[in-house]
């Protein structure tokens, strides 16, 4: 018997479940649980949060047996999962981002992590693009205070004076760090 | 440091916008973003996945069969640390034939309810000056909003505080105005007092108090829902009139005041330290955990439930055995409806939470689910009984 629901597609194993088979929806447990456990653990870094989150999304899926049409179960999975996510970064006030964001300089930039880089930048020019105009230009503007003038003078070709007036901000304040991030400069600068 | 307070409100709120289907392109793909470089927060999480791998899939695999063939659960109600991480699930039971367990609403194609949809209550108030002009407190304002003789009333992250201006001196000098802060239906609101004391106000509710604290007592008046946690000042005691016909005497302490017109009775419930309650001739102390219900006379409830009391403050609708025209009462305050009944009021009882964020139609697709059918017409929302 286990043999055979082993070799039922998604769908069948929905209808059966539909019909309030547990087995069928073991099965459908085991074939799915170990990527949505491993996607949450790393999305919440917690595995405890991760564990309780599929708990309930497989319960979920249980109640509502009835009424759900779930054309393709991989996709749906993901979705709810995905939903389920972010309602726990919301509930628990995940702070995440706005760590990444103080911490640029130190952690993430050190070690060889290229990919990372490209995420982090693409990720803050987005989020620059979705501030409100005037958040946005303070944003930009604490970006920028991590740059010198001089850094952001040479890769613009401007005077280190021009760049001084559009900013003004003093050479004391800002820090050499952040070449890396004249990218978002670059991409950005016309909103200032 | 970059304040990002501001942008911190503004992130949560489009996660939630996301989950609910209306953030636009440049914010889904933002979302979409974060949600991938969410896996560099921690690349230990794993380690020993592998091996734990057959007792975790084990574990979760059980709980599940527990939970599918416990149907209905009666999950408990959460203790108010975990509300936080509960804040997303709603639960609403109906205890006596029916039951509704709901946890956050799956993925639904969110536009459905889009256009008649009436959404949650949010954060805002009406500042009332001592020259009876209004100020709209709203989370756009930053800064110095208005100075009320020597006292500054400053406005950061949404929160209202004061603060003296008085050169070098910090005491306050000239005469001591009066302001107060009023929410409307669907609102709600959070201060800090001039002594330090924090505020939490609920719906369709007011706050009048000094903008300095120079008298013997710090004395505020109250109407409608607030929440106190009292800085400790043992030489000038706290006082809250409520309706202008109770007091509330104390020392340095949290305690929420349930004072609505539409409840029957006036319910101070205690969570920390100790308060005096007096109405006309009477007076009664109450301890932690211990609730005064006002009516005529001061009912002492002794194991009152504190949770179902303050969770409003948490994002939270919680009941405990309510009655159906409880649930209403908050729900029309938060979402601004009119509630009214077409037939026999309907006698179930509710013990459960529902999170304040949800739209008036998630939580009533939970009560639809149970033998409770309404309708809604604009903003009201008819209860049928047939």
């Amino acid at each position: 018997m286990n043999d055979f629901i082993h070799t039922d597609t998604d769908q069948q194993l929905l209808s059966l479940i539909k019909n309030g088979s547990e087995t069928a929806f073991q099965q459908l447990f085991q074939r799915h649980w170990e990527k949505l456990y491993t996607t949450a653990s790393k999305k919440l870094g917690d595995q405890e949060l991760a564990r309780e989150l599929v708990h309930d999304l497989f319960l979920d899926l249980w109640r509502r047996r009835q009424e759900l049409a779930i054309m393709n179960l991989p996709a749906y999975l993901g979705k709810a999962l995905q939903y389920r996510i972010i309602n726990k970064l919301i509930a628990k006030k995940d702070e995440f981002f706005f760590e990444l964001l103080d911490n640029t300089e130190e952690s993430l930039y050190k070690a060889d992590q290229a990919l990372l880089e490209k995420d982090l930048t693409a990720l803050i020019i987005s989020w620059a693009e979705v501030l409100p105009e005037r958040r946005r230009q303070i944003f930009i503007q604490y970006y920028l205070h991590h740059l010198t003038t001089q850094e952001i003078a040479d890769n613009l070709q401007l005077s280190r004076k021009t760049v001084q007036n559009q900013l003004s901000i003093s050479i004391q304040d800002l820090k050499a760090h952040f070449g890396h991030l004249l990218i978002l400069l670059v991409l950005l600068d016309d909103t200032l | 440091m970059y304040d990002s307070g501001k942008d911190k409100q503004h992130f949560f709120q489009l996660l939630a916008r996301y989950n609910e289907g209306e953030a636009s392109p440049e914010e889904a793909a933002f979302v979409e973003q974060y949600l991938e470089v969410l896996d560099y927060r921690d690349r230990n999480v794993l380690k020993d996945f592998d091996q734990q791998k057959a007792g975790i899939a084990a574990n979760i695999q059980d709980q599940l069969l527990q939970s599918i063939r416990q149907e209905p659960v009666v999950r408990p109600l959460f203790p108010i640390r975990r509300w936080a991480v509960a804040a997303a699930a709603v639960l609403l039971l109906l205890t006596g034939g029916y039951y509704l367990l709901r946890q956050s609403p799956a993925p639904a194609p969110p536009q459905l309810a889009k256009h008649t949809d009436i959404l949650p209550g949010k954060t805002g108030a009406i500042l009332t000056l001592a020259d009876g002009s209004d100020i709209v407190l709203d989370s756009s304002q930053h800064g110095l909003i208005a100075m009320q003789g020597t006292t500054a009333i400053q406005l950061r992250n949404g929160e209202i505080s004061y603060k003296e201006r008085n050169g070098n001196h910090s005491k306050h000098t000239g005469p001591v105005a009066y302001n107060t802060i009023t929410t409307a239906r669907g609102r709600q609101y959070q201060l800090i007092l001039p002594d330090g004391t924090r505020v939490w106000l609920n719906a369709a509710s007011s706050l009048t108090y000094p903008t300095a604290f120079t008298e013997k007592e710090r004395t505020v008046k109250v109407t409608g829902e607030a929440y106190f946690d009292v800085a400790a000042n043992a030489s000038q005691p706290f006082k809250v009139i409520i309706n202008d016909v109770t007091s509330i005497h104390v020392l340095g302490t949290a305690f929420n005041i349930n004072a609505y017109k539409d409840e029957a009775t006036i319910n101070t419930t205690l969570i920390t330290g100790a308060v005096r309650v007096s109405h006309q001739e009477t007076s009664q102390l109450l301890k932690p955990g211990q609730e005064a219900q006002i009516g005529q006379q001061i009912r002492l409830i002794k194991e009152a439930d504190v949770n179902s009391a303050v969770a409003w403050k948490e994002g939270i609708f919680a009941f405990n055995n309510a009655d159906l025209q409880t649930v209403m009462r908050q729900l029309a305050r938060w979402y601004d409806i009119e509630v009214s009944y077409e037939g026999k009021i309907p006698t179930a009882t509710f013990t459960g939470e529902i999170d304040k964020t949800l739209t008036l139609s998630q939580v009533l697709q939970g009560l639809s689910a149970t033998s409770i059918n309404y309708k809604i017409e604009g903003k009201k929302l008819i209860i049928i009984q047939h």
